[in-house]
């Protein structure tokens, strides 16, 4: 799930908090790599509160609450886990209408419309793709952390198909595509099936 | 022990306890075997025994005290074990009603001299049933903390699988042995050191290709210590050899097997060096970290190695070799720091003298080996709830006596997977909230499934444990002639490298078979005297046995070969039976009170038969046009089913599982291709399928590759490359999927060896990441690659075939609670799960009618069959078959399906053998069996000379196994011979190739095997097997030997598995022939327990008379052939 109105109801509650990925992603089921992607949310990756500092909901009771104590020596790494709302994250919580523009704006766009030139794809003709971009990284001698997130993919392709580009055919074999944006429009070509 | 053995230590036996006697009051060193029976009420202080020799002839009462006390003496010994440790196996052993007399090496005792003036025999020192083998690094890790032993040996609490485990210094570990192992053997026998530099990195070479995977836990942003001191010892290690052995002339035994019957201790160590000039062996021990090792509680040093390396030199000894030296030589960074035992910080405490012998050495190692055995065996709390939760009282466990606190303040907690699952309550690091009292808080019904398997499987471990004692306590001659599992009087004909080919003049007739673990050793010495070497058999002829053996051998001198017997798998069984266990319990969050059954997870709860399976769903699932329709059934009923849900898949023969397996997986990674991260936090992954057998597993790989090329670079094939394994499914395994061989093979390791395998970490790690399906064998839950993974749906492949505790291996890999869908593939009418010959099915409680088992149930019946029992409507069977032909199937179906199996195509119902070999322009012998219908069977009942030799071979441990009938071979030889030498010679090895023959007996297939060679050597293609090696393959042909055939009607214990019987004949797709007494297997001799199998039988023979009333078979006399 990640249609847009789910989205937007989740950029409202957030409002002007913190949000945890641990309370907020398992809830809203949006991940949120994707809104940061989108520019929705922005990550607190110095002086990040402690969770009794937000009053968050789930206090005493989450195994992570003791990776933010403001005393913990844990070496788990605390960045990319704790995010406010972003200004482009307040307007869509008042127009979900835009995530149509900011959806063809992300760095997965480009991707997706590649791979689906020929008007279908196969999700494991994707799959493969980023395997190959995370080789690629790799033998440059590159970052160790993934090109790009399988799970951060797949919300992108559910938004996209929220917001009518895409279909998903034969049980989610095949991935078809619809009404691309303008600017990410495929030149025809032939077509790969799955 | 059996025949001259126990004659003569009887006699050792009684005239040590004449010296005894012969001066009262002194102590004396003794070691003989003696048995024991308690007298009287056993008493903790004070136990009285009734001492027998080994031929049962009764030597008189002894007694033994606490403390090592005896009438008379000066004083006694605190913290003795003997007594205590005695008391609890004597008291266990009561308690289970086991009255055979236990067997005790005495090696110390005293005729003292009671009140009354009577003398008394004392035993002070003994080593407690010493045919029960425990390891060296066993005995160390019961001195580092008895209370891990019971955790880990005896319970079977293992690591949790869904948590990442680093194993990278244990890869380090293994690369300088290996590297250092090989350098070793080459400088020794060339003196040459470039050589041995270019051997070592060899070594590291193929420890990195093999443990590749293991270093891929690890996320590192550069290289480690793992990665680099192999390479920075290499220099240091070469000029150690050269200091040591430059110009010296002596031989290097390396990792061969050590053993003392005596003393119940068997081992590997690293080296043994034996100067050729004369001088003592001296024993080295070779330690890389010590992680775990001794801690001297004043310096706070780490000397890892010592009591191992005490108790090999003590092993050593008992072979008589008094003056032996032992050296553990500790690998620190680049440096070699050799550490003479003397100098051993545990022989510095203790004060040890090893220049004399110094009893309290005895004393170390019977500690930890007696204590080892009660506390592994379940002698120290039997399956009383009560005392398994106090066991975890005291890490010393005071009860048993003994010192535990010579060199370590504490215990290793940090490496003991029951203190990192919360269930020993000692130790500092906390993994999570402690399960207090695991064993009394567990529902009833939970502890009760437990401990039915857990006692079989322990029951089954026994037999193991007592092998290498039986081998060397028996006489070669009867282990050959009974058992069949030794071969005798043969002599090195050929050594390529480690390759050895031995032969003798005498015909072999052996159980032995290709892929046996076996142990060479010369004549003049029995197994396990440093001198035998381990090796696996590559062939066994008419007169010669090919073997790759672990180190050379020497060309002089007579051999014999033993059967070593597989891979033990009983304590991975044991490990996945706890798991279920802990993981249940940990899994309900309730701490503190008894948890009810139905507090217990949800898959959890079906498994107990507390909750009914659900019935199977439909979902919609992604186009499958190859499919039939039971399968796409299957398939829509998979995707639907919910987290915690059961589902069950019946696949009889030929009725194409792999090809659903195949289907389930794509599907189910098409569903969660993008739900998952490789290395995320809690790292789910969409399909796992595990499998009883490589060959299964390899199966798996092969048709999704084959079907579903697409998926292939999501496909992990979980473990390392094998001899055996098909080019393409070698390449699915990680470390080929990175190259490891090519990179590593070209590289320059001493130049930049540690930042190439860096890289191919990297890469390994990136094809990890984005792996979605991983096919391996049940045995591979705790693999590296699987380590820190949960699955959304698990598949378990040959279901029927694996015993429940390894099915409960395929839980670990579901997320926490059970949160996945496991599906069984199996079918309960094919082969059973294996198990040892010996396990007598256990009672079955009324109570366990809840379970699905029933009378006679055991560790045979698979978890698949009793599901099946309970929730049959939780089962799918898969009804269309693309194997056998029309008669073939037809006689499959009736006799053992309730008619519901057909053949899938009219193509597969009209398979004849002349249709298959005219494709080829050969045609079938005319005349001949072959000619005719495609199920014939050869009746001998009326041939005399068709009788089995069963009759010949005296009872030994499997006499069944060693059953025979050469007329039988013949008749099958020339059967083949007939078909074969029909055809054009370039043809017949093609032909042979697609012909099975299957006998349930290895003796027959031996024979079997010789007579077809020596009617035409293209018939060495034909695939001679046993039934349980053949089950998942098929061929063209398939000839049955019955062999059982008497007047007893006895069709023994394989046979009375009918099962069997539906496997060997559903391998045939066009041509079936059976050669047996029919009356044999009809008759009824009054056996009750073979009523089902008869019954089956006789379905089956009238099966084919049926058929040949349809001019579909054919009934032969065995008279009417040469």
């Amino acid at each position: 799930m990640a249609d847009p109105q789910q989205i937007q109801r989740l950029l409202i509650e957030i409002g002007e908090d913190v949000a945890c990925r641990h309370y907020h992603e398992p809830r809203a089921g949006v991940d949120f790599n994707l809104l940061a992607g989108l520019g929705l949310l922005t990550p607190i990756n110095t002086r990040i509160p402690p969770c009794e500092a937000h009053g968050c909901p789930l206090l005493g009771q989450c195994e992570h609450e003791a990776d933010f104590a403001p005393d913990s020596n844990t070496r788990t790494p605390r960045s990319n886990r704790k995010f406010r709302r972003a200004p482009k994250g307040a307007d869509v919580a008042a127009d979900a209408a835009l995530l149509d523009r900011l959806a063809s704006e992300h760095r997965l766009a480009a991707l997706v419309a590649g791979a689906l030139r020929g008007g279908k794809a196969s999700v494991f003709t994707l799959a493969q793709a980023l395997l190959e971009a995370d080789l690629a990284q790799v033998e440059a001698g590159g970052e160790t952390a993934p090109a790009v997130r399988r799970r951060e993919l797949g919300a992108f392709l559910r938004l996209v198909e929220a917001l009518g580009w895409v279909q998903f055919e034969d049980g989610g074999l095949t991935l078809r595509a619809l009404r691309l944006p303008e600017p990410l429009m495929p030149p025809a070509g032939p077509s790969e099936t799955a | 022990m059996i025949g001259g053995a126990t004659t003569w230590a009887s006699q050792e036996a009684e005239r040590a306890w004449q010296e005894l006697h012969q001066e009262p009051g002194k102590p004396k060193w003794l070691d003989v075997p003696i048995l024991v029976r308690p007298v009287g009420e056993l008493r903790s202080g004070r136990i009285v025994l009734e001492a027998l020799t080994e031929d049962r002839q009764l030597l008189g009462t002894c007694a033994v005290f606490n403390g090592e006390w005896y009438p008379g003496c000066p004083g006694s010994t605190p913290y003795s074990h003997y007594a205590p440790t005695l008391y609890r196996v004597l008291l266990a052993r009561q308690r289970r009603e086991e009255n055979e007399p236990l067997r005790l090496q005495v090696l110390k005792a005293v005729a003292a001299q009671t009140r009354s003036g009577r003398l008394l025999p004392v035993l002070l020192k003994f080593i407690i049933a010493p045919e029960h083998t425990l390891t060296g690094a066993q005995l160390e890790q019961v001195y580092g903390c008895p209370l891990q032993v019971f955790y880990t040996r005896f319970v079977g609490v293992s690591y949790d699988v869904l948590r990442p485990r680093d194993g990278g210094g244990d890869v380090r570990g293994r690369a300088i042995h290996e590297g250092y192992r090989r350098a070793a053997a080459e400088f020794v026998a060339s003196g040459d050191l470039e050589r041995a530099r270019a051997e070592y990195l060899e070594g590291v070479r193929r420890i990195w290709i093999e443990w590749l995977t293991t270093l891929c836990l690890k996320i590192s942003a550069r290289p480690i210590m793992d990665h680099t001191q192999p390479l920075q010892v290499v220099d240091e290690i070469l000029s150690y050899c050269s200091q040591r052995w430059e110009g010296q002339s002596l031989r290097l035994y390396l990792e061969r097997l050590f053993y003392a019957p005596s003393r119940g201790i068997s081992g590997r160590a690293d080296r043994v060096e034996e100067p050729l000039g004369g001088g003592p062996l001296r024993l080295v021990e070779i330690k890389t970290h010590g992680i775990d090792a001794e801690q001297d509680p004043q310096t706070g040093e780490r000397h890892p190695g010592g009591l191992q390396a005490l108790a090999y030199r003590e092993i050593l000894h008992s072979f008589g070799e008094e003056s032996a030296e032992a050296v553990v030589e500790e690998i620190q960074g680049a440096r070699i720091k050799p550490l003479p035992l003397q100098a051993h910080p545990l022989v510095r405490r203790l004060r040890l003298d090893l220049s004399t012998r110094d009893e309290r050495v005895v004393d170390l190692i019977a500690q930890a080996r007696n204590i080892g055995y009660c506390v592994a065996t379940g002698l120290f709390t039997g399956y009383d709830r009560y005392l398994l939760d106090r066991a975890g009282d005291d890490w010393r466990l005071r009860e048993l006596g003994g010192s535990f606190e010579l060199l370590r303040p504490w215990p290793p907690c940090q490496i003991c997977p029951a203190q990192r699952r919360g269930v020993c309550v000692y130790g500092t690091r906390r993994a999570g909230p402690r399960l207090y009292s695991l064993f009394r808080y567990a529902p009833s019904r939970l502890f009760a499934y437990w401990a039915w398997f857990h006692r079989q499987l322990k029951a089954e471990e026994r037999a193991s444990r007592e092998l290498l004692f039986h081998l060397v306590t028996t006489p070669a001659e009867t282990l050959e002639q009974s058992e069949g599992i030794t071969i005798s009087r043969l002599r090195l004909a050929e050594q390529a490298g480690l390759v050895a080919v031995f032969t003798r003049d005498e015909r072999i007739e052996t159980r032995i078979r290709e892929d046996d673990r076996v142990l060479v050793t010369p004549e003049r010495r029995a197994p396990g005297q440093i001198f035998s070497v381990e090796g696996t058999v590559q062939t066994v002829g008419e007169r010669e046995i090919a073997l790759r053996l672990n180190d050379r051998v020497d060309p002089e001198g007579t051999y014999r070969v033993d059967l070593l017997g597989g891979y033990d798998m009983r304590q991975w069984q044991l490990e996945g039976l706890t798991d279920f266990l802990v993981s249940a319990m940990a899994s309900t969050g309730i701490r503190g009170r008894k948890v009810l059954v139905d507090e217990l997870p949800r898959l959890a709860r079906i498994l107990l038969g507390a909750e009914r399976a659900s019935p199977p769903g439909q979902a919609p699932a992604p186009p499958a046009p190859d499919l039939n329709a039971t399968q796409r059934r299957a398939l829509a009923a998979v995707l639907a089913m919910e987290p915690g849900d059961l589902l069950l898949i019946q696949g009889p023969p030929g009725t194409g599982k792999t090809s659903l397996i195949a289907h389930l997986a794509r599907a189910a990674l098409a569903r969660h291709l993008f739900d998952y991260d490789g290395r995320a936090p809690q790292d789910r992954r969409p399909v796992l399928v595990l499998t009883n057998t490589h060959r299964a597993a390899d199966e798996v790989v092969l048709k999704l590759l084959d079907r579903f090329p697409e998926v292939a670079p999501f496909v992990i094939r979980v473990g390392g490359r094998r001899a055996d394994m098909d080019e393409r499914v070698a390449r699915q395994t990680l470390a080929e999927r990175a190259g490891a061989r090519e990179v590593l093979g070209e590289a320059d390791l001493a130049g930049n060896g540690a930042a190439v395998l860096f890289r191919l970490i990297r890469r390994a790690q990136t094809y990890h990441d984005h792996a979605g399906i991983f096919v391996g064998t049940l045995g591979s839950a705790d693999a590296a690659e699987l380590r820190g993974l949960s699955f959304e749906l698990v598949i378990v492949d040959e279901a029927g075939q694996a015993t429940e505790p390894a099915m409960l291996q395929a839980l670990r890999h579901l997320p926490p609670g059970y949160a996945g869908r496991l599906v069984l593939v199996g079918d309960h009418r094919q082969l059973p799960p294996v198990v040892s010959d010996e396990l007598v099915p256990p009672p079955v409680p009324e109570a366990f009618r809840q379970l699905g088992l029933q009378a006679g149930d055991s560790l045979r019946t698979s978890a698949f069959e009793r599901l099946a029992r309970l929730y049959p409507h939780a089962l799918i069977t898969l009804t269309e078959q693309y194997r056998m032909n029309a008669p073939i199937c037809s006689l499959v179906s009736e006799t053992f399906y309730e008619g519901q199996l057909v053949p899938g195509t009219q193509e597969v119902a009209e398979r004849a053998l002349a249709g298959w070999l005219s494709r080829f322009g050969l045609s079938v012998p005319a005349s001949s069996v072959w000619s005719g219908p495609p199920v014939v069977l050869i009746t001998t009942e009326a041939d005399p000379d068709a009788r089995d030799s069963g009759a010949r071979f005296i009872a030994g441990r499997s006499p069944d196994e060693a059953r025979d009938n050469p007329r039988e071979a013949t008749i099958v030889a020339a059967l083949l011979g007939e078909l074969i030498g029909s055809l054009p010679p370039d043809w017949r090895a093609e032909v042979a190739r697609e012909i099975g023959v299957i006998s349930p007996y290895r003796r027959q297939n031996n024979r079997i095997r010789q007579e077809l060679l020596r009617r035409d050597p293209a018939l060495a293609a034909v695939r001679v097997d046993t039934v349980d090696r053949f089950q998942g393959g098929e061929r063209e042909v398939i000839v049955v030997s019955l062999v059982n055939s008497n007047d007893e009607a006895a069709i023994g214990r394989l046979h009375a598995d009918w099962r069997r019987m539906n496997v060997a004949i559903s391998r045939a797709r066009r041509a079936l022939v059976i050669v047996g007494d029919r009356s044999t297997f009809t008759h009824d001799p009054g056996r009750p327990e073979e009523d089902e199998a008869r019954r089956y039988y006789r379905a089956l023979f009238d099966g084919i008379e049926r058929l040949a009333r349809q001019g579909q078979a054919r009934v032969l006399d065995s008279r009417t052939l040469p």
